[in-house]
């Protein structure tokens, strides 16, 4: 790392305004060696990074390690980075693949919850009601925002991961199989299992704040 | 309604099948409530968590993240393989050492061929009493040379 230059030893003339500069802009240089550049670029994604991390452990302390690890993983594969997507989608996959590869080693730890068992024998779905209807009708954006935290929050780490995966990285089915290793058809049935169970969640919350 | 069902539904909200399929989950849909209720919920529940992700913010300053990142980049680069110097040197000793281990062998193997040489060699020095050598060796010093050879049989 410090053999790469760094903006301190450029003449003041070629001093690089990096505030108001791109994302791309502030990437050419970071792939240059310039760690100032690289820095604002931290400074302006690392909420929405480590919100992905947030999302997908639901451990702060685990999800501020996969975010620095992600940066520091972007850092040293800079120069693989085309702009092919926006920085922003480049460093969320990084840090997604992260959280997966961390989830994968902890189920090698713990026996998964028998909810999740009988869920991918398709035991779970038979046994919940088809019938999805607008659990959302009727509140407030903020606080809409944190039932939703809240509902999935208790999901399992299988099908929150696929749920985020397609709702907020906007991925589709054969995008996700492939990143989890895992057929079409059980991203197909845990995605619907996670949004009933999800619907059921925000409705059971509702139904608790009202009373 | 039968999973299989469900999970077509799903993919037609999702935007996941082909012209035919989406054509016969719209039937489906038009002339079937349950059908129709669960596309819509789905729907709905889908643009609603699409709109509302939840937010979470580094629980730490700007500065303090940063110089922890800074010190795993630094730990990082310092475990990472030794750069263009370190290379070369390593493409130098990918040759070396084989060189070096097959030329110990061809020593070892053609030792006893040489013993003749070596003799005529050590002919021109002599055997030193100085030193009380083990009875399968043989000491040879030559004083103009200043060099000792220790032959073990």
């Amino acid at each position: 790392m410090n053999k790469r230059p760094s903006s301190a030893s450029m003449p003041t003339s070629l001093k690089r305004d990096y505030v108001p500069s791109a994302d791309d802009v502030l990437v050419g240089w970071a792939q240059q060696g310039d760690t100032e550049a690289f820095e604002q670029l931290v400074f302006r994604h690392r909420d929405k990074i480590y919100a992905r991390a947030m999302l997908m452990m639901r451990n702060e302390e685990e999800a501020l390690d996969l975010s620095q690890e992600a940066w520091v993983k972007s850092w040293q594969r800079l120069h693989q980075f085309q702009g092919d997507s926006s920085f922003a989608t480049w460093m969320t996959r990084i840090v997604i693949n992260l959280c997966l590869d961390q989830i994968r080693r902890q189920k090698k730890t713990r026996s998964e919850s028998i909810e999740q068992l009988e869920e991918d024998a398709g035991g779970v779905e038979r046994q919940m009601p088809v019938e999805i209807i607008n659990p959302t009708e009727g509140l407030e954006k903020t606080e809409l925002r944190s039932r939703i935290d809240e509902a999935m929050s208790k999901l399992t780490d299988a099908h929150r991961a696929v749920l985020i995966m397609h709702e907020f990285d906007g991925l589709q089915y054969k995008e996700i199989a492939d990143r989890i290793g895992i057929s079409i058809g059980t991203v197909m049935s845990r995605l619907f299992y996670a949004r009933r169970r999800l619907a059921s969640l925000l409705q059971s919350l509702r139904r608790e704040r009202t009373e | 309604m039968k999973t299989e069902t469900c999970l077509e539904i799903q993919a037609y909200v999702d935007g996941e099948l082909d012209a035919s399929r989406r054509a016969t989950v719209e039937h489906l849909c038009a002339t079937d409530p349950e059908a129709r209720q669960l596309s819509e919920g789905l729907a709905a529940l889908r643009s609603a968590v699409r709109a509302h992700e939840p937010e979470f913010q580094v629980p730490e300053t700007r500065e303090f993240y940063w110089s922890q990142i800074q010190r795993r980049m630094s730990a990082a680069s310092a475990a990472a393989p030794v750069t263009v110097a370190g290379s070369a040197w390593t493409q130098w000793m990918r040759w070396l050492v084989p060189l070096a281990g097959a030329a110990a062998v061809v020593s070892l193997l053609t030792l006893p061929s040489r013993e003749g040489q070596a003799t005529a060699t050590l002919a021109s020095m002599s055997p030193t009493p100085a030193y009380a050598a083990p009875a399968s060796s043989i000491i040879y010093r030559s004083d103009t040379d200043g060099v000792t050879v220790h032959w073990i049989n």
